[in-house]
């Protein structure tokens, strides 16, 4: 990121020359998951994370909160060293985790209780909890649903629930493993709102895995993997400038980013850069 | 008709505390060679409605008919219905049980009765249709990535070569490439006469591929038509939690900066066309005051 050079401050989450092999199949070779990846995440940054299914994201996810370790190379997370058992707990309160499957992180049967889980677990006191609990229920849009069993809540429902228990425990950096993936538009707005807010006015960092272009248009800075290596990095002005590279990658433009190219293609001079569709309205009216 | 949905109501768990209804008095009828978009918010009841296509789920109240076979009626052999209607669930993992990808997609061809070499064909087909090598064939459906185990799973039900394929959310997970080549099988399917059933929250995928759009709100049936003008009522849809394609948002807000666009685009091919010839007319209108634009090259 070219605005922190030069800048003294540390990364948050440093993953340096991290390899991780998954074993195969009974008598087959072991599946190469991460290979050699460098990957940091600065205080308060919103970062995407992109690549093609199978390219290591959620491999890479998992270690950044201990819940696999590195068999290569080290991750750090404010300084700590994850591989230290003694580490382990002091790691999951500064780094929380939202799965790519929501069923697999639902663990009480009403709502609520279901977010209070970790804030319960933290030991604080019970006034605290239930703020956490409102905040975060309201933040993600289910206060209308608390007295619900989460098992049978809607794709997106649980979607929801599960950003929630995670928000509740108030980490320095949340890492969401496609959370949109089963949300209708109006849930991928808040759950993009809620986002930067949480980036603005609580300084957390965001690792965002998504298959969603536009989403990732909104980060600070985009990470794309490809065969477990880290082969782009840079603005999303700087990535989605790349069309053929990322097509290469199975990768695409965002939506907007699409049509301002294909407005190009068919003769209508749009300025390149457009991210958005506020700015491809106001390029298309300077013309006129 | 393929497909014929009869008021039907669905409630879980009647009886207890946890009692929902998820549909209310629903009729809808698929006819045979339909691209129906099955569009609504999340928990507005999609899933709820494509379990009863198969007859995973039968109704409350109502009825379903598949193939003339009544899903509620004890003697309809439900197996039938099954071969006839494939349903992709949302949630791969909710559909996938064999201990390696290959008994996974041998197993709907297997139960259809054909011979061990069809199974193989179809399994090998089915397979690189989704997009995926042999060399995940011996591996277990469950050490798969999220978007592997998703294509797996759509490559289980298209084995068996059903006349409706019905697929909730099957681009969910998938990267963007994968995605692409999944709606163009998807099409391609509907091409050769499969008759398809999409549901999804991607208004740019419905917009590009069904032929008939249905809204779903809190388990009623609010709209129902063709994509183009469904996709037009962008309050209605907002309201509903849904959004309208980016491009029909495009040329809605270049017709309300006054712009000569007829503002009826649903896809990016659509808004391109509404676009130049928007800034085509302007150039007429334009060019007997004297050539101003003269730099303007392509304009
Ligand atoms: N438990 C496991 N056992 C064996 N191999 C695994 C396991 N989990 C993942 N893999 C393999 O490791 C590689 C990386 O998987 P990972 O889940 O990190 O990919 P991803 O980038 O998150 O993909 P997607 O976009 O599909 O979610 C893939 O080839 C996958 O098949
Ligand atoms: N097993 C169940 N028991 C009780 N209620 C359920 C059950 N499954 C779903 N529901 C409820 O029924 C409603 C419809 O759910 P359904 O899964 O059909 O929605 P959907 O439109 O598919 O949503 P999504 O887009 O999130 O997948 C929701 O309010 C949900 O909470
Ligand atoms: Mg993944
Ligand atoms: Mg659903």
């Amino acid at each position: 990121m070219a605005s922190r050079r030069g800048e003294p401050s540390e990364p948050y989450i440093l993953v340096r020359d991290v390899t991780y092999r998954y074993p195969g199949p009974p008598g087959g070779e072991p599946v190469l998951a991460l290979d050699r990846v460098g990957f940091r995440v600065y205080r308060g940054e919103f970062v995407a994370v992109l690549g093609r299914n199978g390219s290591g994201k959620s491999t890479l996810a998992r270690l950044l909160n201990a819940l696999l370790l590195p068999q290569e190379g080290e991750v750090r997370v404010d300084g700590l060293d994850t591989r230290d058992p003694a580490n382990l707990w002091a790691i999951r309160d500064r780094v929380g985790m939202v799965f790519q499957n929501p069923d697999n992180q639902i663990v009480a049967a009403v709502v609520e209780e279901d977010v209070a889980f970790g804030p319960e677990n933290q030991g604080l006191p019970p006034e605290e909890i239930r703020r956490r609990v409102e905040e975060a229920l309201a933040a993600v849009g289910l206060t209308a649903l608390r007295d619900r069993p989460p098992h049978l809540l809607s794709g997106g429902q649980k979607q929801r629930l599960a950003i929630a228990g995670a928000l509740a425990l108030r980490p320095a950096c949340l890492v969401l493993d496609e959370p949109t993936a089963m949300l209708d538009p109006r849930g991928r707005a808040e759950v993009m709102a809620t986002v930067t807010r949480l980036r603005e006015e609580a300084g957390v960092a965001v690792v965002l895995i998504t298959h969603f272009m536009d989403e990732a248009a909104r980060a600070d800075r985009v990470v794309v993997m490809d065969r477990g290596r880290v082969v782009l990095e840079g603005s999303p002005r700087e990535i989605f400038a790349q069309a053929d590279r990322l097509r290469a990658l199975h990768l695409d433009l965002p939506p907007v980013v699409a049509l301002a190219a294909e407005l190009r293609a068919a003769g209508v001079p749009v300025p390149p850069g457009i991210l958005t569709l506020d700015e491809l309205v106001e390029a298309l009216c300077r013309l006129s | 008709m393929s497909i014929e949905l009869e008021h039907v109501s669905y409630v879980y768990n009647p009886g207890t505390p946890a009692q929902w209804q998820a549909l209310r008095d629903v009729s809808l009828t698929i006819r045979p060679g339909e691209f129906v978009g099955l569009i609504g918010a999340t928990g507005s009841g999609k899933s709820t409605l494509v379990q009863h296509m198969n007859g995973l789920l039968r109704p409350t109240s109502g009825r379903v008919r598949v193939f003339g076979m009544d899903t509620s009626d004890p003697r309809t052999d439900l197996t039938r219905v099954r071969q006839r209607v494939g349903l992709v669930f949302q949630y791969p993992e909710h559909q996938l049980f064999a201990a390696t990808v290959a008994e996974e997609l041998a197993y709907g061809p297997t139960n259809l009765g054909l011979a061990p070499e069809e199974v193989q064909r179809r399994v090998r087909w089915a397979l690189r249709a989704v997009g995926l090598g042999e060399e995940l064939l011996t591996r277990s459906p469950f050490s798969l990535s999220g978007g592997q185990a998703r294509r797996v799973a759509l490559a289980g039900v298209l084995a068996m070569r059903p006349d409706v394929l019905v697929l909730d959310e099957p681009a969910a997970g998938l990267d963007p490439l994968g995605r692409r080549e999944i709606l163009d099988l998807i099409r391609n399917l509907h091409r050769e006469g499969m008759t398809i059933v999409l549901v999804s929250h991607s208004m740019e995928d419905v917009a590009e591929l069904a032929t008939r759009v249905v809204v779903l709100d809190q388990g009623r049936v609010v709209m129902d038509g063709p994509p183009r003008e469904l996709f037009r009522r962008h309050r209605e849809l907002a309201a509903l939690g849904l959004a309208a394609p980016v491009a029909a948002q495009l040329v809605d807000a270049l017709k309300a900066r006054g712009w000569p666009v007829p503002g009826q685009a649903v896809t990016i091919r659509e808004a391109v066309a509404e676009v130049t010839a928007a800034l085509a007319a302007r150039r007429r209108e334009r060019r007997p005051e004297g050539g101003r634009e003269g730099g303007r090259a392509g304009v």
